[in-house]
């Protein structure tokens, strides 16, 4: 899971984007499991109300507005844009760039009824612009190798030779010996 | 937050987890110049090693035209297309930790990595 921290300078609140990888069947589609990202918000829009939660399954889901993404940081760095220019996080600033864009979202907007983390954070630089700064927070989450985890089994989704891909557990990979703190 | 990916092996009966993570943060590239801004990547490792005994490295994806067979090739078939989403992204990296692949598979260039034990 990457989190990345957002200070408010104007009102010293800190918020968080998240974008977290998980792995599941979508109602949507076709029964089959798929892997996708998550980018989700504590931000609240101008009018109080949360943002959406935005499924991410390849580089075409881009943020409202935002440009192409060649790659991964381009892609969530224009979720973090649309989210701090929509908020008018730089808006009593001098030279705030609040590209505000109404366009139509390429991105699907995605609900589910929890998302929990428990990754522990590591915070590193930080880089101010206007009046906010960001700085980012990522999880190396626990991992076990040797032994099966399983918090969400679901059936097979392909198979090939003698293997199988069987499973897809995510949440927690608790197991393990890693618990830096 | 990891998401781990459960291998089940018919002969061996057992199973071997490779897990996938989505994480932010100042990279140091094996290849290119470091910049001291984040950057946002798959990273996709397993503590299993191959049937040769050796460990197989992790592999970091910044995007998805990196494909399994050095950056050039995907590992399931001979094809230097982009990767349609992650997800088909995440399968042909599992593909590639499982099977393993031949020298310069595909003229992709990569040494040979032999299957993943079970």
């Amino acid at each position: 899971m990457a989190t990345i921290q957002i200070f408010h300078e104007e009102t010293g609140s800190t918020y968080t984007v998240s974008a977290v990888l998980k792995s599941s069947i979508l109602s949507d589609g076709d029964m089959t499991r798929n892997s996708y990202l998550i980018v989700s918000t504590t931000i609240r829009q101008i009018d109080g109300s949360v943002y959406p939660k935005y499924l991410v399954k390849n580089l075409s889901d881009i943020a409202p507005g935002a440009g192409a993404a060649t790659n991964f940081t381009e892609l969530i760095n224009g979720y973090i844009e649309y989210f701090v220019s929509q908020s008018q996080f730089g808006q009593s600033s001098s030279s705030s760039s609040t590209s505000s864009s109404s366009s139509s979202d390429s991105s699907a907007e995605y609900s589910e009824s929890s998302s929990s983390s428990g990754g522990q954070s590591v915070s590193s630089e930080s880089s101010s612009s206007d009046n906010y700064s960001v700085s980012s927070v990522s999880s190396l989450s626990s991992l076990s190798f040797s032994s099966e985890s399983s918090s969400s089994q679901s059936e097979s989704s392909s198979s090939s030779e003698n293997y199988s891909v069987s499973s897809v557990s995510s949440e927690s990979s608790s197991e393990s010996s890693s618990s830096s703190s | 937050m990891a998401v781990n990916y459960e291998i089940y092996d018919e002969t061996a009966e057992r199973s071997r987890t490779i897990s996938v993570e989505f994480l932010g943060n100042l990279l140091a590239p094996s290849f290119g110049t470091f910049d001291a801004n984040f950057d946002y990547y798959f990273r996709i490792r397993t503590g299993v090693r191959d049937t040769s005994d050796n460990a197989i490295p992790e592999q970091l994806v910044l995007s998805l035209d990196e494909l399994a067979l050095n950056g050039l090739k995907q590992a399931r078939s001979d094809t230097a297309v982009d990767y349609t989403d992650i997800n088909d992204m995440i399968e042909d990296y599992l593909y590639d930790f499982v099977n393993g692949h031949a020298a310069d598979k595909y003229s992709s260039g990569v040494e040979y990595r032999a299957p993943m034990s079970f």
